[in-house]
């Protein structure tokens, strides 16, 4: 072709220049973004890294095995197999028959530390092994009894011969029995029932979440059917019914900023509403879920909004070209694409809320309850107040398991955010 | 070939044809009678072909209002176009033999021609020739076959050269029969009119070479 | 001379203080097609939109005037606009089918306005509707996929199906071949020929050809006025303002 100009070559020249000087900055742009991701991954790693070490060994317990005698006379002295004859009966004393034989231990100290070694719920455990061993009774049998936490805290290393005895939270018997049972082979260490099936105990090693688990069910529950619908028709007034004045104006501001109040503040409304004038018990899974229904409102109420507004007007007005009314084509048509986006929003709000303790605090979410609530009107409390709670006590056996629950809590909420991506892709697939 | 995807297109080009080949007919079949009107002297025949006319304008214009809407309405393009086009031209030239053959006609109307036997024999042949090249250029305009058209065009130079040795004969008669000198100026203008019935001929078929390959035929004499 | 279907008198559109149509007084014939051309922003659109009151969903949208539709006032306050909807049908620029199965998207209007009393009814409401539309013996073997599955053409045929399913009496296109090839274009011109022997259709087209090639009567809007309003063939052969010539031969836009 022709040749270039000068003033052609000059513009190249010019060109080549500054293609230098940008692809350097991009380069750079990259690199610095890489190392921002970097550094938070290490972080991340850290964090659960830090969370695992502490928290796995939660997952686990020891357990003791004894041979016990269950004598159906002394075990049910009623014979009918109730609570109460279980009551009246010596199940506890049973048990330390059995571990005194153990251990061949006689006089009182010694007693005293055999006993000492077990859980104080072994009674309890020995009868509901009884209740699923009916057959065996009056037979001899080994059943597998729980360590006590400083036991379990010697064995897992947390207390060494090397303190002082005094200082100790077992002392030189106790140690020389533990070792006796483990050289018998009869200590084994095995995935704790008691963290997943057992509820609220002052006893570390009885400590569990179920309680908790099954509260914070029922309070998300009343707030998702309260907060979903709710949301979810605010939204459609909102953006299809609402006339374009003054009033609703104000209504959006006022959604917009509720989203940003802390969630403290929606636990003193609580407080002060549903439990002062209203008269609601405390500590109940309804209030506490009318609470968070009200805190996760504005967030599900902005996210509906959104995924209507997504939805292309075109559709609504083929919808009203063949003659749909307003209504009929609004719930036939754009609410019905809107959903998948409405549910993730409503699914990450209820995370959300899973995660909220200070508004559950206010209204006295702290029930000490030994086993599951059994309506929404009963006292309860949720996971991260039962790990707040754990926080507080000093035996290190609660320091593990408040970082299992802390796991199993992290747990639930991937799992809730999991299905809100598998719902999403599901339904979306249809548009 | 296929058909327009929007079928009234196809009946409005079917019309333009059709109005086409009808006019040609028409035109044929005055050529024709004018010659027979004008050997027998038969003055009723001759009326009737200067009537036919009309109808042949009336044609034209039809088909210039017909082609004006297609190119207005459907905005044909390349071979639709060229139909409409090479239509228009056909129309015009057709319009024009219907003009020559009612000329013709007015001839025995108002004049006592006398015709030799042997310039009736040549008339009559040169008649023939004429009305059968147009109506073989209106065939293969209608069939779309160019290579038809090629032959008919070459056709016309036979017509041309049996006209010139027709006015030539007819010019050295004068000096002979002077009496009959009108009738010899009548036979030297219809002579000429055969002619130009054949030159349209050879457009129309100018006008089908166009059609299907879109060239115009620009013959090398 | 027959009763015209559509009588609008003296309208005039207001986009809140802006004027969108002025003084607008024309009649639509039954059973044939009639085009609105004009150049883009000149309120032909608008102007379709007030004859099925889709200007209802447009706040700050008003008219004045009367629009009789077989001699009733549409805009009367006793009117419903849901009933008048299936009468006046629309088909949109942009194909938009509701994303549902094809049975379903022809189906919607029938159910929604009670016309068929049992399935097998309906049943043959969506095929009648379909083959009105030529598109029946393209879906009849998968009319429960979804309609957005379908080329530009098909959900274009697709949403006339569904707005004559209703049984109007008049479908307003809004410049629908717009989005879709020439072929397609094309397709759909054949069937609005074929749909004009059983209904009135008014079509916006921002080209003139195809004004030129489907419709019988055009009305040339400017500026929210009505220029000129005649046979289609004496429009563009011959038209009688020098406005329309201009536009027509491309002198102004």
């Amino acid at each position: 072709m022709t040749e270039k100009t000068a003033q052609q070559k000059q513009i190249e020249q010019r060109l080549q220049n500054s293609l230098k000087g940008r692809r350097a900055k991009e380069r750079r742009f990259v690199w610095f973004g890489r190392s921002a991701i970097a550094v938070a991954l290490i972080f991340l790693a850290t964090l659960f890294i830090s969370i695992g070490t502490k928290g796995i060994p939660g997952f686990f317990q020891h357990y003791v095995t004894l041979n016990v005698s269950l004598d159906a006379q002394r075990l049910d002295p009623l014979g009918d197999m109730s609570d109460q004859s279980f009551f009246d009966g010596e199940a506890k004393k049973l048990v330390y028959e059995a571990i005194y034989a153990e251990l061949e231990a006689s006089g009182r100290s010694k007693k005293k530390a055999a006993r000492q070694i077990l859980s104080n719920g072994s009674d309890v455990r020995l009868v509901s092994f009884v209740k699923n061993n009916i057959d065996k009774l009056d037979t001899v049998q080994p059943v597998k009894l729980a360590l006590d936490d400083d036991a379990d805290s010697y064995l897992r290393g947390f207390i060494s011969k090397d303190t002082p005895e005094k200082l100790r939270r077992v002392n030189d018997i106790q140690i020389e029995y533990i070792e006796a049972l483990q050289a018998k082979g009869l200590i084994s260490y095995e995935l704790s029932d008691y963290l997943f099936f057992g509820s609220a105990s002052r006893n570390a090693e009885m400590a569990g979440i179920k309680g908790a688990f099954f509260g914070s069910i029922y309070t998300l529950f009343i707030c998702f059917i309260i907060a979903f619908p709710l949301g979810v028709a605010t939204a459609v007034y909102l953006e299809v019914f609402a006339p374009k004045n003054k009033v609703t104006e104000i209504i959006e501001i006022n959604i917009n900023n509720l989203a940003a109040v802390p969630s403290v503040v929606f636990g003193i409304l609580g407080l002060a509403i549903f439990i002062n004038i209203f008269g609601l018990p405390r500590s109940i899974p309804l209030v506490g879920g009318i609470v968070l229904a009200l805190m996760t409102l504005p967030t599900i109420i902005i996210s509906s909004r959104a995924s209507i507004r997504a939805v292309p007007p075109s559709i609504k007005d083929g919808a009203l070209g063949v003659g749909a009314s307003e209504m009929q084509a609004t719930f036939h048509h754009v609410v019905p694409l809107a959903i998948p986006g409405m549910l993730t929003g409503a699914i990450i709000g209820m995370a959300q809320a899973l995660g909220e303790t200070a508004p559950l605090l206010m209204i006295g979410m702290v029930a000490f309850i030994v086993d599951i609530p059994n309506s929404v009107t009963d006292p309860g409390t949720v996971l991260p107040v039962q790990i707040f709670m754990w926080a507080d006590f000093a035996e290190r056996m609660f320091i593990q398991k408040t970082s299992s629950a802390i796991i199993i809590l992290l747990g639930f909420l991937i799992a809730m955010n999991g299905i809100a991506i598998l719902i999403r892709r599901k339904l979306e697939r249809r548009w | 070939m296929n058909e327009h995807i929007v079928s009234s297109y196809d009946d409005e080009l079917n019309k333009l044809q059709t109005l086409i080949m009808t006019m040609g007919t028409t035109a044929t079949e005055m050529v024709d009678n004018a010659v027979d009107a004008l050997l027998n002297a038969d003055k009723e025949s001759a009326r009737t072909i200067i009537d036919t006319d009309r109808a042949i304008n009336a044609g034209l214009s039809r088909l210039t209002e017909l082609s004006q809407n297609i190119l207005a309405l459907r905005s044909p393009m390349a071979n639709d176009l060229r139909k409409v086009l090479s239509a228009i031209q056909v129309g015009l030239n057709i319009e024009r033999v219907g003009d020559l053959a009612k000329n013709m006609a007015k001839l025995p109307i108002s004049n006592e021609i006398f015709i030799e036997d042997i310039y009736a024999v040549e008339l009559r042949k040169m008649g023939k020739i004429a009305s059968g090249n147009l109506f073989d250029s209106l065939k293969t305009y209608n069939q779309e076959n160019a290579e038809e058209a090629l032959i008919v065009h070459a056709n016309d130079i036979r017509l041309d050269e049996l006209h010139k040795a027709f006015s030539k004969s007819v010019m050295l008669n004068i000096t002979k029969d002077v009496e009959n000198i009108d009738s010899s100026i009548h036979l030297l203008f219809v002579s000429r009119h055969l002619e130009r019935v054949g030159d349209h001929a050879k457009n129309i078929a100018e006008a089908t070479i166009y059609k299907v390959k879109g060239e115009i035929y620009e013959p090398s004499d | 001379m027959t009763d015209p279907v559509v009588r609008c008198e003296n309208v005039n559109i207001y986009y809140g203080e802006k004027q969108a149509i002025n003084d607008i007084s024309i009649d639509i014939l039954p059973k044939q097609i009639t085009a609105f051309i004009g150049p883009s922003g000149c309120g032909k659109s608008t102007f379709l939109r007030s004859l099925n009151r889709m200007n209802d969903t447009i706040d700050g949208c008003r008219m004045e005037g009367r629009i009789l539709i077989d001699d009733e006032d549409i805009y009367a306050p006793e009117v419903d606009v849901v009933p008048l909807r299936a009468r006046v049908g629309m088909v949109f620029q942009k194909p938009n089918p509701f994303p549902k199965s094809i049975f379903d998207n022809v189906a919607y209007g029938p159910k929604i306005h009670g016309l068929a009393k049992s399935s097998s009814e309906l049943q043959t409401i969506v095929e009648h509707a379909l083959k009105g539309s030529g598109l029946w013996e393209e879906v009849k073997d998968r009319l429960d996929q979804p309609g957005t599955g379908l080329s530009g053409g098909q959900q274009q045929r697709l949403c006339i199906a569904r707005t004559i399913a209703v049984q109007p009496e008049i479908i307003l296109m809004d410049e629908p071949c717009s989005a879709l090839d020439p072929i397609a274009t094309a397709k759909i011109e054949a069937l609005m020929t074929d749909l004009a022997k059983d209904y009135t259709i008014i079509i916006v087209t921002h080209s003139m050809q195809q004004a030129a090639r489907v419709s019988q009567k055009t009305a040339f809007f400017h500026l929210g006025d009505l220029i000129e309003y005649g046979d289609t063939t004496q429009m563009f052969t011959n038209p009688r303002e020098s406005r329309t010539q201009d536009y027509i031969t491309g002198r102004f836009g």
